[in-house]
């Protein structure tokens, strides 16, 4: 295994017991300083709209919906030494990740970089989190001198792995998560490389797809490389290079005064997780102490849980991916996004944890690991924000950390090849804040533009019916503010071609057994995740005898029931053949709530129920809400009731033996 | 020939624009009339006629009145439209609500999106309470999986009318592949409430994708019967004053059509279409296939391309166009804007020591400091001020005098963070101002495959010619053009637009479809679109155009294949239009995009009807001697890359066709300032307007 860790090690410098991530290279200190400030003010403005007239020739022509549909594009700019310096993103995971990449490019060919190649690259150790997460890297030549690198990631659903859609429970070891390509060259002098493509095609379930996401990347750099390009000419090979440098310099300064803000001192958070992987019934955590001095954060993630058996672990830069996914969304969100936030920033990861495992481990299910590490740093902010009184109205309650998906596998409507999901979690609830509620069917952590598209373009994409999709009533935390809603599918296969068999699959398991979504300020976390399957009914034969359908994932169980089928939670569980017309659903928990239930509008509990997405069974017995006959709040009642429920929490609760010892 | 009036209707003046039967242009202009926007509207038009020597009854008699009013977006911004009833497919009631999640971002800009956990969703249009689902189910291919329940369409009818429902909008999924569904449940609620208005998604909207076609339907029931209401008093009020037609209006696409023949959300961004419209005519009559068209505000700084002497409604973005703050599915003239313009602030960032302007506006109130109404924080008319750009006592035509002193101070200020005097940070912000503009004007064209040196560009609004010349030349032109009728620009193209409809069959069909399909679908679209024009009462001089939307299987973004033959006999000449849809794919992706035998969808089949109106009347002037002598009114310095240039000071009202303006030089105009950089020259040509090259 050391020859691993030799390749790898571009990622950090390995201390013992730990590896520290890569800062950004030395530079004369001079130069970021020699630029103009008018002209570099042209250039920033150039380069962002040269990124995001990149990223959007690439949406447009990628195929995987997290691409076309859910904005899931890192599109960015690096420095002829590989750190990111400016990025036009769909997706916060992937920011600092695929500098490593270009590092080792630079590395292990750096006689043999050339004018008009294109590198790929979907290694988890070097960059991205699983081999779905797939970068082409372009190097930006002006007058026969390398200027800066640019590179398109984007996930892509099949990867050739055990099982289809890449993220496979049963995936136990890393040649079981997919097809991995360290960084090979696709484009060699401007001309796609026919051999590495027919070779990529070759080894996963949907040939087309993987191909011209490709070909997506590839039209993304050339019409990024081509505004780069211009500014050299523009604003001079010198002045370009220079001004790279200033946009880190810039970031890691802007960062430091942020931090600044916060009380010194040390802060702790601990995430908690469950990964059912059969039979695996563990809980596993995450957890991290901040060490504040000054303008220096430094995030040391020791005491993190050892790697999990299976799949659901995470490699450095899945790990930092989501450590700069909260860092970004919830604290630098009005930085330019590079690697100068690594500066101001230490990150400790112990060897051998859960969030740094070695090369050959499974990191197929990385992206539930990375959002619970951005979930452990946004409870972190939430501690040093309040700790410290500053920036209050950000402060907010934590977001569901993952969800579930059902993979679909076989062939489409129109008997093409087929695997992949529905991103339909994209609308997750948001943390509620000490100001307002959560926003219900928001967003996940990672994405700002994210979008989970409509329900008619994804059952034109595979062979999907849809018999609900919505906000899922009581799905999130209850507090003085609730926490957002989150969004729930009741979905069938529907007409799949005939001559394969469809497989079912679901990705994704975490939080079934534990909330991973804490509440603020004594508010309650949210519910937990459900994924189900219902065996031996068909929604066609319930058609035909004139029987309602099941819209909603809390009436399968009782759909199910009365029709003799078999009502089977599947979590984790490894891919089965399903016939169409079998209901399979799956819903998330929301939002984190913020505050005492009690302490809630009555008004406001009431608008909920209105509005469906508050049972009045919850509205009483955790809001204390009881309403009338008319439907209005009696307030007299309900302030009893409120009494009551106070009155019970002090019989029910405790002091701790060793505190009454102390009393 | 008919006489044609447009008239625009903005927040303080409506303005009216009259072309007669033989070319001739007049205009007028009333202060609009809160409450009673028609008094305005005739009001204006009077004024028009006074100048034509003729009285409003005999205009209107020989007349077709196009309005283009702003009541729609207005009752959707303050929020003050219909009780909206929403009725659905059962388990898809929260589609609005969940907005497929972007919702909470539609219309806050890139930075707003980035601090995340402040963003949040606008209040719905249509509250949960007020929507109900009804069991039926349709697939993709239109096939009926669920039939549809009448009783709960029924019920929910009852329940929404029971709630105080004014408007009921139905819209099931995939109602625009089989409206079967979607027409007997109209059926149903119309049996049990005659006197309100259904609104069918079918109808309104019949295009793929539930949240954005739901929400347009929505809006458009929101607005109806204001809208309705609007129209109605206004053709009682023209009818009193001696009009006999039907009053036509804009459309979002650049069209007119009769108001009762359009759904209301349609017209409701006509507002900066009218100025588009107005800039294909006038490319038309300068022979000019080709142009963009910048409109520099007090706020922001607005770009259309017109190629192929047409507006272009295929979207760079990949999002679908927004409303307010909801997506719709609405064909619209592709407006792209950034906040850059007279009234935008320049700031310093201490910490990384760099001069920014924008996005933020001083806008008219408080303005800009020179403006001396409590500006304190320097704009980009105070830089253009202090370089000897704009004149401080010739502002408006000298209606307003503006102070130097107080602008220069503002700047110094600023300048002194970075090291700069106020000249400096007063040179900065305009170029970086004016490379701004010319950024944007660049990825408008490249990301449509499309590049500058073939276009020519149009600038209007009051800031647009100070700074035409510089982002202009700076995005690879080879020339602009200030407009001299800017002031009722908007309205002239609204009296100018032709009459346009178009009607389109949405399925998602594998290609190449059969040849019968293919006949057999333009034949139906081509018998509606005879059938609405005739409802218009046009019968003669209809130009059909039919085209199709094509893309890879499982991707998003169509394009449009245009001017394809409505029948065709080979099945060869369907297999080649794979090869042109390639071509097309090549032309806006890059070279390298496309997948030789990788599945190939139809997303549409498309006819537009067209009935061409009277043209605007740019009768060009012959030119005359180049000398511009007479013009000349005085010298000042002003300041041009990194120096100070005896500049000649130019009147606008007194050049004549063909004089020349040697660079540097400021003509002044009585609402704007054209600035001639020192390496250009500017020719009053003989529509009137100011050509700038370099």
């Amino acid at each position: 295994m050391s020859h691993m860790y030799e390749f790898y090690k571009v990622v950090g410098e390995r201390i013992p017991g730990y590896l520290r991530l890569a800062r950004p290279a030395e530079w004369d200190p001079t130069l970021p300083a020699s630029v103009d400030p008018i002209n570099y003010e042209l250039f920033r403005h150039a380069l962002y709209q040269a990124l995001d007239e990149g990223k959007q020739t690439m949406q447009r022509v990628g195929v995987s919906p997290v691409i076309r549909d859910c904005g899931e594009v890192a599109y960015a700019v690096y420095t002829a030494e590989g750190d990111l310096a400016l990025s036009a993103t769909g997706i916060l995971f992937h920011l600092v990740g695929i500098s490593w990449a270009i590092k080792s490019i630079l590395r292990f060919h750096k006689d043999d970089i050339l004018e008009d190649d294109q590198w790929f690259m979907n290694d988890p150790q070097l960059g991205g989190m699983h081999a779905c997460d797939q970068a082409v890297m372009a190097p930006v030549f002006y007058a026969g001198e390398l200027i800066a690198w640019l590179s398109c990631m984007t996930h892509t659903p099949e990867v050739g792995a055990i099982d289809p859609g890449g993220m496979s429970p049963r995936s136990a070891e890393r040649y079981h998560d997919g097809v991995m390509y360290p960084c090979v060259r696709i484009v060699r002098g401007g001309e796609p490389v026919s051999e590495i493509m027919r070779m990529m095609a070759l080894s996963v379930r949907d040939p087309n797809t993987i191909t011209m996401d490709n070909l997506s990347k590839v039209a993304g750099n050339n019409r990024g490389k081509q505004r780069v390009i211009e500014l050299a000419q523009r604003f001079g090979v010198n002045f370009v290079r220079a001004a790279l440098k200033k946009l880190i310099v810039d970031s890691e300064a802007l960062a430091r005064q942020k931090i600044r803000q916060f009380e010194d001192g040390e802060y702790f958070n601990r995430q908690y997780m469950d990964n059912d992987t059969g039979g695996n019934e563990k809980i596993w955590w995450i957890q991290c102490t901040a060490r504040k001095r000054g303008d220096q954060l430094t995030l040391d993630f020791a005491g993190t849980s050892p790697p999990n058996p299976t799949c659901g672990n995470a490699a450095p830069p899945g790990a930092v991916g989501g450590i700069f996914t909260a860092l970004c969304g919830h604290l630098f969100y009005d930085i330019p996004w590079n690697s100068g936030l690594l500066n101001a920033i230490e990150i400790l990861l112990p060897e051998g944890c859960v969030i740094n495992v070695p090369p050959h481990k499974s990191v197929s299910n990385a992206p539930q690991i990375s959002h619970l590490t951005a979930a452990c740093v946004h409870g972190l902010l939430n501690r040093l924000r309040l700790a410290s009184g500053v920036q209050k109205e950000f402060i907010n309650a934590q977001w569901p950390p993952c969800g579930g998906l059902w993979c679909v596998a076989g062939s489409d409507q129109f008997g093409r090849p087929f695997a992949s999901y529905t991103l339909d979690y994209m609308a997750s609830g948001m943390g509620a804040s000490p100001l307002r509620d959560g926003c219900d069917t928001g967003a996940v952590y990672y994405g700002p533009e994210s979008d989970g598209a409509d329900v008619e373009a994804w059952e034109r994409y595979g062979p999907i019916l849809y018999l609900g999709r919505s906000q899922t009533r009581d799905s999130f935390g209850l507090g003085r503010f609730r926490g957002g809603a989150s969004i729930e599918t009741v979905q069938i296969v529907h007409k799949p071609g005939s001559e394969t068999e469809t497989i079912l699959g679901p990705l994704g398991g975490s939080g079934r057994r534990i909330s991973m979504t804490p509440g603020l300020g004594g508010a309650y976390p949210a519910p937990l995740n459900y994924l189900c399957y219902i065996d031996g009914a068909s929604v066609y034969d319930a058609i035909r005898s004139g029987e309602r359908l099941p819209h909603r994932t809390d009436e399968l169980e009782e759909w199910a029931a009365a029709r003799q089928g078999d009502h089977i939670i599947k979590i984790m569980s490894p891919f089965f053949s399903t016939p169409p017309g079998r209901v399979y659903g799956m819903r998330i928990g929301g939002g984190g709530g913020y505050g005492d239930p009690l302490r809630r509008d009555p008004e406001r509990v009431r608008e909920d129920i209105d509005e469906e997405l508050l049972s009045p069974e919850t509205a009483a017995a955790v809001f204390g809400v009881v309403l009338g006959p008319d439907g209005s709040v009696d307030t007299e009642a309900t302030e009893v009731r409120r009494q009551e429920i106070r009155r019970e929490r002090l019989s029910r609760g405790h002091v701790p033996a060793e505190r009454r010892a102390r009393r | 020939m008919k006489a044609l009036i447009g008239v625009d209707t903005g927040g303080t003046f409506t303005d009216a624009v009259v072309i007669t039967g033989d070319g001739r242009l007049y205009t007028g202009k009333h202060p609009t009339t809160r409450g009673d926007l028609v008094r305005g509207i005739l009001g204006a038009i009077e004024v028009a006629a006074d100048r034509m020597g003729t009285r409003l009854p005999e205009l209107l008699a020989a007349a077709d009145v196009t309005i283009g009013t702003t009541a729609g977006i207005n009752t959707l911004i303050t929020r003050t439209g219909a009780r909206v009833g929403f009725i659905t497919t059962m388990g898809f009631e929260d589609t609005l609500l969940i907005g497929r999640g972007k919702l909470r971002i539609a219309g806050l800009d890139e930075e707003a999106c980035r601090a995340m956990p402040l963003t949040h969703k606008p209040e719905p249009l249509v509250p949960r309470s007020m929507t109900r689902g009804v069991e039926e189910r349709i697939d993709m291919f239109g096939d009926v999986v669920m039939p549809m329940r009448e009783d709960d369409v029924r019920q929910a009818v009852r329940y929404l009318i029971g709630r105080g429902a004014e408007v009921l909008v139905i819209s099931f999924l995939w109602s625009f592949v089989n409206d079967a569904h979607e027409r007997r449940a109209a059926q149903i609620a119309r049996e049990l409430a005659a006197d309100i208005p259904v609104l069918l998604s079918c109808e309104v909207c019949p295009q793929q994708n539930e949240y954005p076609r739901g929400m347009t339907c929505v809006i458009n029931g929101y607005i109806y019967p204001n809208m309705r209401d609007f129209f109605g008093r206004a053709q009682e009020q023209f009818g009193a004053a001696g009009y006999d037609g039907r009053l036509l209006t804009m459309t979002n696409d650049g069209g007119v059509r009769q108001w009762n023949m359009v759904h209301p959300v349609y017209t409701i961004n006509s507002g900066p279409v009218g100025g588009v419209v107005a800039g294909v005519e006038l490319a038309r009559r300068y022979g000019l296939p080709n142009v963009v068209c910048t409109d520099v505000g007090g706020t922001s700084f607005d770009v259309a391309v017109l190629r192929g002497g047409q507006y272009t409604s295929d979207r760079i973005r990949t999002d679908p166009p927004v409303l307010d703050r909801y997506h719709v599915l609405s064909p619209m003239i592709d407006v792209v804007s950034i906040g850059a313009a007279g009234g935008t602030m320049a700031w310093v960032d201490p910490l990384t020591r760099t001069l920014r302007v924008g996005p933020q506006s001083a806008g008219s109130d408080p303005g800009p400091v020179c403006y001396g109404r409590g500006g304190t924080r320097a704009t980009v008319t105070d830089a253009n001020l202090v370089l000897g750009r704009l004149n401080p006592a010739n502002f408006l035509g000298g209606r307003m005098s503006l102070d130097v002193d107080a602008a220069r101070r503002a700047l110094a200020e600023l300048g002194a963070q970075i090291g700069l005097d106020a000249i400096g940070v007063a040179e900065g912000m305009i170029r970086i101002v004016d490379h701004a503009m010319a950024d944007l004007l660049i990825k408008n064209m490249v990301m449509r495959g499309y590049s500058p040196e073939e276009f020519v560009c149009f600038a209007y609004g009051g800031g647009g010619p100070a700074h035409a010349a510089a982002y202009a030349r700076l995005a690879g032109f080879r020339k602009v053009v200030s407009l001299h009728l800017a002031p009722v620009w908007s309205a002239l193209g609204v009296s100018a637009a032709d009459l346009l409809d178009v009607h389109t069959s949405s399925r998602p069909l594998p290609w190449p479809v059969s040849v019968a399909q293919y006949n057999q679908t333009f034949a139906d679209l081509r018998d509606r679109a005879l059938t609405a024009a005739g409802l218009q009462g046009v019968s003669d001089g209809l130009l059909l155009e039919f085209s199709l939307e094509m893309k890879y299987a499982r991707t998003e973004h169509e394009v449009t294949l245009k001017g394809l033959p409505e029948q065709v006999s080979d099945p060869a000449v369907l297999d080649g239009l794979r090869r042109q849809f390639e071509l097309k794919y090549t032309e806006v992706y890059g070279k390298g995009t496309v997948v030789p035998g990788a599945p190939v969808e139809v997303s549409a089949f498309r006819v537009e009807s067209r009935h061409l109106r009277g043209r605007a009347p740019f009768a060009p002037e012959p030119l005359g001697p180049a000398d511009a002598g007479h013009a000349l009114m005085s010298t000042r310095p002003v300041y041009f890359t990194g120096a100070w240039h005896e500049a000649g000071i130019y009147a606008m009202e007194r050049l004549t066709p063909g004089n020349v303006v040697p660079g540097p030089a400021i003509i002044e105009a009585a609402y704007s300032t054209i600035v001639v950089p020192p390496d250009a020259k500017a020719l009053l040509d003989g529509l009137g307007n100011v050509e700038i090259t370099w």
